[in-house]
């Protein structure tokens, strides 16, 4: 029995599997999902969790504009611009 | 009785020149994708850098919506696929918000009501894209990234709010504040600010299906939305039918709202921390130095124009929510005093020149000197309080002073009481059956009687010597 279901996840991630790749990564997620059931035998009550591991100083920069990319950058690097704008395939519905 | 239970989710967008993690202008209008880099259009490898003034301004909105700010708080990555989102996730915050547990005070019918805020965190917009043609004519849609990356303060508030009304009130005054700190012009035209709404309708204690409703462009669609949206969620529960509980779009056409076509399930985004940044930590002493640049502020102008100066609660509000007026209105009553017929001739006569001119009130040539000389006319018995409101209109079009306007127009008020009496035996002669009407009793006809002579002499008669004299003539009569 699997803990999750796959085909969510791969219409979250916006993947399209073949039938053996969907066995594989199934296999392999369950493995991950395994393994984190493991760490939950350890007591954690009363303790934060750990988001960060170093806390470094957060770096911030002065509200001052830059120049970013041209158009012709942009141009170079993507193929489907034209009247300014990115195209993308048309997006059905909401 | 259905009671509506309304809660608001706004995004404000922090007025900075360049964008929440990249130096790219926050321009509105500009040409599309004239304002993107690396960083706003997700190029692998670009790292965001958190600009200080966003910071600046969420703690400022922060605590004037007397929330606590979180000294630590973190960015998170929520996940969800859209073209018009580069990186396939938004940075926002999510387990520890920069600000919470806030509240406002409205006022609404003379009633004062807390609105509780759960949560005012920063974030960064997304794109935005266009779909022309319809399906079968265009095989693309069009993205432009000059927004993307463009600061925004997210407020969520509980569900407070008990009426359409209510929330017109909330945004309203939530804007005012946004307006007087500087932190946002909230103009709903340009993106700056945005409202979703959830509201659900209940007969008892148990609370009903929430409903959210989306695409809402002004306050005034936000109470249309949320009176269509009361009435349609309690017919159908009157009708023994379910309310489901899904997102709905507000057609501003014909003022209805409609169903989105959403898969609820794809609601996941799977919020997890932001590696590329650190947590954010302001130290009290900021948040100390930024509390004390928070102005008066809207709602507490207000309550000191009611209580200090008598000022109504519609004109009140009107005044101490829009900044330039009440500048205006402080500066002008620091020099005249008369709050309340200041306050009278800038909600009529000043706004009306303002709307007809589409002038801003900085730009009135009406200033303390020229109200102290219209008040002084007024005072000195020259002019009566009407005629004064066409000096008024004159003088703010024409530029002359107003006692140059009473001088040239010959507008003093009659005060010569022989003048007076002749007029006002000719109107008495010209309305005899009033006149029969006062002295059989009924002594409510004086009132027309003094309409009557006031309108002979163009209003420029004095009224309280009117009064006098008619009363002595009517008397006399009656011998
Ligand atoms: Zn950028």
């Amino acid at each position: 029995m699997s803990k999750f279901d796959i085909e969510k996840v791969e219409r979250l991630a916006g993947l399209k599997l073949k039938d053996d790749e969907r066995e594989r990564i199934k296999r392999d997620i369950d493995e991950i999902i395994n393994y984190f059931d493991i760490l939950k035998e350890v007591d954690t009550d009363g303790i934060d969790p750990l988001v960060y591991t170093k806390w470094t100083r957060l770096t911030l920069r002065n509200d001052e504009v830059h120049t970013g990319l041209t158009l012709e950058e942009i141009k170079k690097n993507r193929k489907l611009f034209g009247n300014n704008f990115f195209r993308v395939r048309r997006i059905i519905g909401e | 009785m259905y009671k509506p239970t309304i809660g608001l989710e706004i995004h404000l967008q922090l007025m900075t020149e360049s964008k929440i993690f990249c130096s790219c202008s926050t321009e509105f209008a500009a040409k599309p994708n004239t304002h993107i880099c690396p960083v706003c259009i997700g190029l692998p490898g670009a790292l965001p850098v958190l600009n200080e003034k966003v910071i600046e301004y969420g703690v400022m909105l922060g605590i004037a919506l007397n929330c606590t700010i979180n000294e630590v708080s973190s960015f998170y990555r929520k996940n969800y696929f859209y073209p018009d989102l580069p990186k396939g996730y938004q940075i926002t915050q999510y387990a520890i918000p920069l600000a919470k547990d806030g509240f406002l005070e409205i006022v609404t019918e003379n009633q004062r009501k807390m609105i509780r805020i759960e949560k005012a965190h920063i974030e960064e917009d997304s794109g935005k894209s266009i779909h022309t043609g319809d399906i079968t004519e265009s095989e693309y849609s069009f993205i432009d990234f000059n927004r993307s990356g463009v600061p925004l303060m997210e407020i969520v508030t509980y569900p407070d709010i008990e009426s359409p009304d209510e929330a017109y009130e909330f945004l309203n005054l939530l804007r005012s504040i946004a307006r007087y700190l500087g932190v946002s012009t909230g103009d709903m035209e340009k993106g700056a600010l945005r409202c979703d709404v959830n509201i659900s309708v209940s007969k008892d204690e148990v609370m009903g299906t929430k409903v959210e409703i989306k695409n809402l462009n002004s306050f005034r669609s936000v109470k249309r939305a949320l009176e269509y949206e009361i009435k349609r969620q309690t017919k159908l529960i009157e009708e023994g039918r379910t309310v489901v509980k899904e997102t709905r779009h507000f057609d501003e056409k014909d003022g209805t709202t409609k169903a989105m076509r959403t898969k609820e399930e794809l609601n996941d985004y799977r919020y997890f921390p932001e590696p590329d940044l650190p947590p954010l930590i302001i130290s009290g002493d900021f948040i100390e130095e930024i509390g004390q640049r928070i102005p008066e502020l809207p709602n507490q102008k207000m309550r000191r124009f009611i209580e200090d100066y008598s000022l109504s609660i519609d004109y009140a509000r009107s005044i101490a929510y829009v900044p330039s007026f009440s500048k205006y209105f402080e500066s002008i009553i620091a020099f005249t005093g008369k709050p309340r017929e200041v306050a009278n001739f800038i909600m009529v006569n000043i706004s009306n020149y303002l709307n007809e001119t589409g002038k801003d009130i900085e730009e009135v040539p009406f200033g303390k000197e020229e109200f102290k000389e219209l008040l002084d006319l007024i005072d000195s018995k020259i002019i009566s309080l009407n005629i004064a409101k066409n000096v008024l209109d004159d003088s703010i079009r024409s530029g002359k002073s107003p006692s140059e306007i009473v001088r040239e127009k010959g507008l003093s008020q009659v005060t010569d009481e022989d003048t007076l009496r002749s007029m006002i035996v000719e109107v008495l002669k010209e309305n005899e059956m009033q006149v029969r009407q006062y002295l059989a009793g009924k002594t409510k006809v004086i009132g027309f009687l003094v309409g009557a002579v006031m309108k002979k002499s163009g209003g420029k008669a004095n009224p309280d010597l009117v009064n006098k004299i008619l009363l002595k003539e009517l008397e006399t009569l009656r011998q």
